[in-house]
C-alpha cells in the first residue's frame, strides 16, 4: 500500500498484465516444500509460483491437481498446459476455474483426489449455516456419499449422482457457500472420474475381502445425533 | 301392364332337388348331426361343482376376506392406523381411528396404532385397493369368500375379527390345474 | 402510515400478461395469473420474506441466476418463466434436497393428507429420491408444550415458527439451535413454549414437525369435514374452521383467515377451547331442582316449570345476558321480558349504567374504527384494557402495526401491560381512576389547565400525561382501544363522558382511519347492547318507556322489586362485582332459571330450572364484533345430548306465557325478526353477512341510528384517590370454562395471585410466593404474592373470574383500598381441578399459570 501511494497508480498498473494489473499476495500451501505467502506480479506462469517461489514438490512427486484460488475454486489438473497458464484473473477463468482469493493449494500424486474431495466437502458441511436447503442438505449428502465410496459401498452410478448433485447446488443457494463446495467437487469428479471409479472399486474389493475374512465391521456414515 | 325387369333378371341357381332319400336325410340325418354335439356333451359328464361338498379352488391371489397381519417375531400388529386403506377404498367401507402407543400398551411398532379398525363387509367390493395402498403390508386379502350372515351389523368386521386367524376352508388351485 | 392505495402493474408470466398490485411479491402476483409457484418459507402473514428454502426459484429475463419469487416484488414489464427446464430442474433439485433428511413418516404423521411438503413433492419433485444414506436423527416426538408436539426429524428448517415467535407473537422463545444439518428448533433453555398464541405454529408448519397434541392421531383429512363459524370465547370473535368427524364431534379448531377480524391468527383459547364442547361434565339435559338437588328431566317438565315460575314472578323478573348469547337470543329474551312479562330489568353488562345518549354516540359510524384501521394508524391508544387478556388477537394486530407500519403505541392503563415494551408513551394511573386519567389527557390536549390536579387525582405523573397527549395531539390518525371497564362502576357514566370529551379534543371524527374500538368484557357485548339487552335501551338503542334496574342494582332489589332471575349463559358469581351480594340474591330469589353449559357454583346451588345451552359449534345466529361487524355463527355439529337451540326455548317460553302457539319456527326467522327491530340493521340478510361478515356502519341503514352529539359540557371533577393499597383487577385470558373443562388447557388455570410492587412488598414484609390474604374488614381473598417491578407502588392487582378466591368478592363498582397480610404457615400449592378426563395438575409456582405476560422487559 505505501509503495503504491509512493510510486503512483501507473507504476502499479505497469506490473502485471493489461487486465489484471499490479501484484498480488498469493498464499501457496499443500504439498510444496516452501509453503507461504508470496507477492507476485500477476501474469507469471503458475509453474513459476509452485516450482519457483514455493520450492516445488517433494522429490519424485508430480502435481496431480491444484486449486488456483482457494478451496472454493474448481481444481485444475496438473498438466503442463495448466501449469504454464499465466496466473491472472482472465486466464484462470478461461481455464474453467477462478483466481478467487489467491490461495494456491497444490495436491501431489501421493494423495487420492477422493480424499481431497472428502476433506473439502467436510469443511463446507461444517461451515454451512443451514438456512437454504441445497447447501445444507447438499453438503451433508456429498459427505455421506464420499464416505460410502471410501468404505466400498458405492457403484459408478453413485458418482454420476454425485456429479448431478453438485450441478443441482450451483446457482440455487442463498449464498455462495454451496457453490463453493459444489464447484471444486464438480470439477474433481469431472476431471478425475477414472480415479474416483478406481478408488471406489478398490475400496469395494477391500471391504469384500474383509467381509470374507469374517472381520465385518459396519463403518461408514452412520450419524445419530440426539437433540 | 306387367313390369318387365329386362336385363336385371338374375337366374337363381338352385341346388339339385333331391328325391325322397335326400329329403329324408335332410330331415332326419341333419338333426342327428346336430344331436352329435349335444350327445357328446352328455358323454362328457356334468361339470356342476357340487357346492358345498365340492368347492371351486381359487387362485393364490384371489381376493377374499381381509386379514390384518402381525409381525411373526414380535407379535406386534403391523397396522399403524395410517388410514390409507380407508382413503383408497372406493366403497368407503373402512373406518380407522388411530391412537398413540404407550410403553405400557404397545400395540404396534412405532408411535401409533389403530384402536378402531372396522370393515363393513356389506359394502366391501373386494377390489383389493386397501391391500395395494397399505404401506406396511398390514392388510392382505385371503381366500375366504364364505361370509354370509343373518344380520347387517354382524357383517361389520372389527379389528379383532380381522386379526384372528382365518378359517382355511377354501381350496387352493394346485400347480398345473 | 395511512392505508396504501392499490396500484396495479402488468408483467408477463409464462407468456401471459398478468396484472397484479404493485409491491406484491412475485409468488402472490403469479396467483393473479393462475400460476402457482411452490413455497415453504414464504408466508405473507409473517412479514418480509426470507428466501431461505429456495423452492420458489423462477427465471426472470435479464437476470442470469434463478431468483426466489417470494422476495422479488413484481415490476412493470417483468418477464417471468416458471416452466422452463432450468426452473424445473432447480425445483426438482430443491425437493430432492429437502427430502434428504426428511423421515419416511407419512403414514404415522398427522400432517399426512394435508401436508404442503407432500403436495409440493408430488407436483414439483423428481419422483424418487436417490438418497440411500442414513438420515439424521433426533429424539422424537417431544412436547414443545402441553399443547404442541415437536418432531425435529421432520423439520425442513423453513424458519416460519421461529420468525413467528420473534416477530409476530414477540415472545422470543423459539430459536434455531446448532448449525447446518444439525440445526433444530427449540427454546433457548429447553423450557416449554408457553404463550397465548403458541398454537399458531401448528398451522404455520408446512410439515408435520409441529402438531397439535389434542388432535394427535384423531383423524385423517379424508375422514373429516370442515365447517366455518366464529369463535365466541372472547370478544375478538375470530373466524374459525372447525374440523368435524361424523357430523357430531369437533376435533379441532383453526383459523379461517379474515383480515378484517383476526388477520389469520387464532389464540390458544380458541384453538384448544373446543374441548369444552364435548366435556363429560357438560350439561346436556334439562334439569329441575327436585328435593334440593338438580335432576335431569324431560323438556316438557322443565319448560312447564319455567313457565310457571316466570308467570308467577311476572314483572318481577330480571335477566342477565352473558356474552356468548347471540343477537337473536338476546333479542328474544329482552322481548320476552319486556313484552310478555312487562319487566325491563335486563342487562348484558356486568357493572355500571350506560346512558342512552352515550350509547348512541359510541355507536356512531364516524366515531367507530375498523379492526384493520389498527394496521395503518399513526397512533394506537390503549385505554384501560389489556388486549392480550381481553381480546387477544388485537394484541397481535397492535404489535404488527408497531413493528411493520411504524405505528406509535400509547398505553394508558393502571396495570402494567405487555404492550409497554412497544409503547412510545405510557401513562400509568391508579386502579379505579380511569375517569381522572381521561380528564387529565383531555386537559393536557386543550392547554393544560387543571392538568396537575387531574393527574394527581389519577395517580399518574403529570409528565407522562403530557408526553402522551403531545403524541396524540400530533397524530394524523388515531385508533383508540378502550376497555369496557372504563364504563363500569358507580361512576361509569362519568368515565364514558370523559372518554367522549377526549375524543372531541382529539377531533377523532375529523381524522381519517380513526375511531374507537371497544374491548368489551364479554364476547357479544356490542350486539347484545344493540338488540336491547340493556335496562334503559331497547332494540336499536332506542330509549324504553320504563327503565329497569341495571345489573349492579339487581342484587339489592331481589326480594322486593325482583323475585325471579333468568341467567342466559351468565354466571354473576364469576363475572359480576360484589360476589357476596349476588350469592345472597340468588339465594333470596324465589325462582332462578339458568341457561348454561356447565354447572357453576351459583347455578348448582340456587337454580330451580336449568336449560342446557348449546355451544358455539351448535348455534345458528349472528353476533356483532366490537367494531360493528355482524358475523354469522353456523351450526357445525349436531346438537349434543338433549340440547335444544336457545332461540327455540325462548320462543316456546314466550308462547307458553302468552298462551299462544309457537310462531318462531327457524333460526333465520329469529334473525329476520331481530333485524326488523333494530333500525340500523335494517335489511341485513344472512346471505349478506355470509362468511366474512358485514359492518352495519358501512351500509345505508346506518343512517337510521338516532343522531347523537359528543358531549360538550365541562366534566365533573373526579374523586380524590383513597389512601392505602388500591385494588385493581385483571381479566385473565385463562379464567373460565376453557381451563376448567378443556383438559389440554387445564395447566393454564389461573390461581389467585396478588401483584404488588417491590416497594410495597418490602414495606409489608412479603416475599414472592407467600400466601396472603387480601381484603378489607371481614372480606378476605386468599392469593399468592407475586412481585412485579412495573407495578407502581400503591396498587395491587387480583385476578377476576377464578373459581376460588375470586377478586369479585372484593369489588363493588367503587374504587377500593385493601390490606394485605401474610398467612403464616401456609404454602402455595398446585391447583388440582377435578376434570372430566385427565386431572391436569398445574404447578402454582410457574408464572405461566395466570394471565399471559410478556417476558420481563
Amino acid at each position: 500500500m505505501p509503495l503504491i501511494v509512493d510510486r503512483g497508480a501507473d507504476w502499479f498498473r505497469s506490473l502485471g498484465t493489461e487486465k489484471s494489473a499490479g501484484t498480488k499476495v498469493v498464499s501457496v500451501s499443500g504439498n510444496v516444500r516452501r509453503p507461504g505467502n508470496y507477492e507476485i506480479e500477476l501474469g507469471i506462469p503458475v509453474r513459476d509460483i509452485i516450482y519457483g517461489l514455493a520450492g516445488g514438490l517433494e522429490p519424485g512427486r508430480r502435481v496431480k491437481c491444484f486449486f488456483p484460488g482457494g478451496s472454493s475454486a474448481p481444481v485444475l489438473p496438473g498438466t503442463d498446459e495448466n501449469l504454464d497458464l499465466p496466473y491472472d484473473f482472465d486466464s484462470m477463468a478461461k481455464a474453467g476455474s477462478m483466481l478467487g482469493s489467491g490461495a494456491i493449494i497444490v495436491i501431489d500424486d501421493a494423495h487420492s483426489v477422493v480424499d481431497v474431495a472428502l476433506w473439502t466437502a467436510e469443511f463446507y458441511r461444517h461451515e454451512s449455516c443451514g438456512k437454504c436447503s441445497p447447501c445444507r442438505e447438499g453438503t451433508n449428502w456429498t459427505v455421506k456419499m464420499l464416505d460410502r465410496i471410501n468404505v466400498g459401498e458405492a457403484t459408478p452410478m453413485d458418482i454420476e449422482v454425485l456429479a448431478q448433485m453438485q450441478a443441482n447446488i450451483i446457482g440455487n443457494c442463498l449464498c455462495v457457500l454451496g457453490d463453493s463446495m459444489a464447484m471444486p467437487l464438480g470439477s474433481m469428479i469431472e476431471k478425475f472420474r477414472p480415479e474416483f471409479e478406481d478408488h471406489m472399486e478398490a475400496a469395494r474389493q477391500a471391504s469384500e475381502a474383509e467381509a470374507a475374512a469374517g472381520d465385518l465391521e459396519l463403518t461408514g456414515s452412520v450419524e445419530g445425533a440426539a437433540a | 301392364m306387367t313390369y318387365d325387369p329386362g336385363p336385371d333378371v338374375i337366374a337363381v341357381q338352385r341346388g339339385p332337388e333331391p328325391g325322397g332319400a335326400g329329403g329324408a336325410y335332410r330331415i332326419f340325418g341333419e338333426t342327428l348331426r346336430g344331436l352329435k354335439t349335444t350327445l357328446a356333451r352328455v358323454a362328457e359328464g356334468p361339470v356342476t361343482i357340487e357346492y358345498p361338498e365340492e368347492k371351486t379352488p381359487v387362485y393364490p391371489r384371489f381376493r377374499g376376506r381381509h386379514k390384518l397381519q402381525r409381525f411373526e417375531d414380535t407379535g406386534l400388529e403391523k397396522c399403524v392406523g395410517c388410514s390409507l386403506c380407508a382413503a383408497a377404498c372406493p366403497a368407503d367401507c373402512i373406518r380407522v381411528v388411530a391412537a398413540e402407543n404407550t410403553p405400557e400398551h404397545q400395540v404396534s411398532a412405532g408411535e401409533r396404532y389403530a384402536s378402531v379398525y372396522e370393515i363393513n363387509m356389506t359394502r366391501c367390493i373386494f377390489c383389493g385397493y386397501c391391500e395395494v395402498a397399505c404401506p406396511f403390508d398390514a392388510i392382505t386379502m385371503g381366500h375366504d369368500f364364505e361370509l354370509s350372515d343373518y344380520t347387517r351389523s354382524d357383517l361389520i368386521f372389527t379389528k379383532e375379527m380381522l386379526l384372528a386367524e382365518p378359517l382355511e376352508r377354501t381350496p387352493l388351485r394346485r400347480e398345473g390345474e | 402510515m395511512s392505508r396504501p392505495e392499490e396500484k396495479f402493474v402488468s408483467f408477463d408470466i409464462d407468456g401471459r400478461e398478468v396484472r397484479a398490485p404493485e409491491g406484491a411479491m412475485l409468488v402472490d402476483g403469479a396467483k393473479y395469473g393462475d400460476v402457482e409457484i411452490p413455497v415453504f418459507c414464504y408466508e405473507p402473514k409473517l412479514g418480509p420474506p426470507v428466501g431461505a428454502c429456495r423452492m420458489c426459484l423462477v427465471e426472470i429475463e435479464g437476470i442470469p441466476k434463478l431468483q426466489t419469487a417470494c422476495s422479488t416484488p413484481v415490476k412493470d414489464g417483468m418477464v417471468v418463466i416458471t416452466k422452463s427446464d432450468r426452473v424445473q430442474s432447480a425445483q426438482n433439485a430443491v425437493v430432492e434436497f429437502l427430502l434428504v433428511n426428511h423421515p419416511l413418516d407419512c403414514p404415522v404423521c398427522d400432517a399426512g393428507g394435508e401436508c404442503p411438503l407432500q403436495d409440493v413433492a408430488y407436483g414439483w419433485g423428481p419422483g424418487r429420491s436417490r438418497f440411500i444414506e442414513p438420515k439424521r436423527h433426533f429424539k422424537k416426538p417431544l412436547e414443545l408444550s402441553p399443547t404442541v408436539a415437536i418432531d425435529r426429524e421432520r423439520c425442513i428448517l423453513c424458519y416460519r415458527c421461529v420468525r413467528y415467535s420473534q416477530e409476530i407473537a414477540e415472545d422470543h422463545q423459539l430459536v434455531l439451535l446448532e448449525r447446518a444439518d444439525h440445526s433444530f428448533v427449540g427454546t433457548h433453555d429447553g423450557a416449554p413454549y408457553v404463550g397465548p398464541f403458541s398454537g399458531n405454529i401448528i398451522d404455520l408448519c408446512p410439515v408435520g414437525a409441529l402438531t397439535s397434541v389434542p388432535y394427535r392421531f384423531r383423524a385423517r383429512p379424508w375422514d373429516v369435514e370442515e365447517a366455518g363459524t366464529v369463535c365466541t370465547l372472547c370478544p375478538s370473535q375470530c373466524n374459525v374452521t372447525l374440523t368435524v368427524r361424523d357430523d357430531n364431534k369437533v376435533l379441532r379448531a383453526f383459523n379461517r383467515q379474515n383480515d378484517e377480524v383476526d388477520d389469520g391468527w387464532l389464540c390458544d383459547k380458541g384453538r384448544f377451547g373446543y374441548q369444552t364442547i364435548h366435556a363429560a361434565d357438560r350439561v346436556v339435559h334439562p334439569m329441575v331442582r327436585d328435593g334440593g338437588t338438580l335432576r335431569a328431566v324431560p323438556w316438557e317438565r322443565a319448560l312447564s316449570e319455567a313457565v310457571a315460575g316466570l308467570r308467577k314472578a311476572g314483572a318481577g323478573t330480571a335477566a342477565l345476558v352473558g356474552g356468548e348469547a347471540t343477537n337473536e337470543e338476546g333479542f328474544l329474551l329482552q322481548r320476552l321480558l319486556r313484552e310478555v312479562l312487562g319487566s325491563s330489568h335486563v342487562d348484558s353488562r356486568p357493572s355500571g349504567r350506560l346512558e342512552g345518549e352515550h350509547a348512541r354516540v359510541l355507536a356512531r359510524p364516524d366515531l367507530s374504527a375498523r379492526v384493520s384501521d389498527i394496521d395503518y394508524a399513526d397512533v394506537v391508544l390503549v385505554l384501560d384494557a389489556e388486549p392480550v387478556d381481553e381480546a387477544a388477537i388485537l394484541d397481535l394486530r397492535v404489535r404488527k402495526a408497531a413493528r411493520r407500519n411504524g405505528a406509535r403505541v400509547v398505553v394508558a392503563t393502571s396495570r402494567p401491560s405487555s404492550l409497554d415494551a412497544n409503547a412510545e408513551a405510557v401513562v400509568r394511573f391508579a386502579p379505579g381512576a380511569s375517569e381522572a386519567a381521561l380528564a387529565a389527557l383531555g386537559a393536557a390536549l386543550t392547554g393544560g389547565a387543571g392538568l396537575d390536579d387531574l393527574a394527581r387525582r389519577a395517580g399518574a405523573p403529570a409528565e407522562t400525561v403530557r408526553a402522551a397527549a403531545s403524541l396524540l395531539g400530533a397524530a394524523e390518525s388515531i385508533v383508540v382501544l378502550w376497555g369496557e371497564r372504563l364504563s363500569h362502576g358507580a361512576r361509569g357514566p362519568q368515565g364514558v363522558a370523559a372518554l367522549l370529551a377526549l375524543m372531541r379534543s382529539l377531533d377523532i371524527t375529523g381524522k381519517e382511519g380513526s375511531g374507537l374500538i371497544e374491548i368489551p368484557s364479554s364476547t357479544n357485548a356490542r350486539g347484545l347492547r344493540e338488540v336491547g339487552c340493556l335496562p334503559n335501551l331497547g332494540p336499536g338503542l332506542v330509549p324504553t318507556a320504563g327503565e329497569g334496574l341495571a345489573a349492579a342494582d339487581m342484587p339489592g332489589a331481589v326480594g322486593e322489586d325482583i323475585s325471579a332471575l333468568v341467567l342466559l349463559q351468565a354466571d354473576p358469581l364469576r363475572t359480576h362485582p360484589d360476589r357476596q351480594a349476588w350469592a345472597a340474591a340468588l339465594d333470596r330469589a324465589t325462582f332462578v332459571v339458568a341457561f348454561t353449559d356447565f354447572l357453576g357454583e351459583g347455578v348448582l346451588e340456587q337454580a330451580d330450572v336449568v336449560f342446557p345451552a348449546p355451544s358455539y359449534a351448535e348455534k345458528e345466529g349472528t353476533i356483532t364484533h366490537p367494531d360493528g361487524r355482524l358475523q354469522r355463527l353456523r351450526q357445525s355439529i349436531g346438537l349434543v345430548g338433549e340440547v335444544r337451540p336457545q332461540w327455540g326455548v325462548l320462543a316456546e317460553l314466550a308462547a307458553a306465557l302468552e298462551d299462544k302457539p309457537v310462531e318462531l319456527l327457524s333460526s333465520p326467522m329469529a334473525t329476520e325478526q331481530m333485524v326488523a327491530a333494530v333500525p340500523f340493521y335494517a335489511g341485513v340478510t344472512l346471505a349478506e353477512i355470509g362468511g366474512r361478515g358485514v359492518r352495519w356502519q358501512d351500509r345505508d341503514a346506518a343512517s337510521s341510528l338516532a343522531a347523537a352529539e359528543l358531549p360538550d359540557g365541562a366534566l365533573e371533577s373526579p374523586p380524590e384517590l383513597g389512601d392505602g393499597l388500591r385494588l385493581g383487577t385483571v381479566l385473565s385470558l385463562w379464567t373460565g370454562k376453557v381451563t376448567e373443562h378443556a383438559p389440554v388447557l387445564s395447566f393454564l388455570a389461573p390461581q389467585q395471585r396478588a401483584e404488588l410492587s417491590a416497594d410495597d412488598a418490602r414495606r409489608l414484609d412479603l416475599s414472592p410466593g407467600d400466601v396472603v390474604e387480601v381484603g378489607f374488614d371481614g372480606t378476605r381473598v386468599r392469593a399468592v404474592a407475586a412481585l412485579r417491578d412495573a407495578v407502581p407502588p400503591g396498587s395491587v392487582f387480583l385476578v377476576e373470574g377464578t373459581r376460588t378466591d375470586n377478586a369479585t368478592a372484593l369489588t363493588n363498582g367503587a374504587p377500593r383500598t385493601v390490606e394485605i397480610t401474610r398467612v403464616p404457615d401456609a404454602v402455595a400449592k398446585g391447583t388440582s381441578l377435578p376434570l372430566a378426563a385427565d386431572a391436569g395438575a398445574a404447578d402454582a409456582s410457574t408464572s405461566v399459570a395466570g394471565s399471559a405476560e410478556a417476558p420481563p422487559a
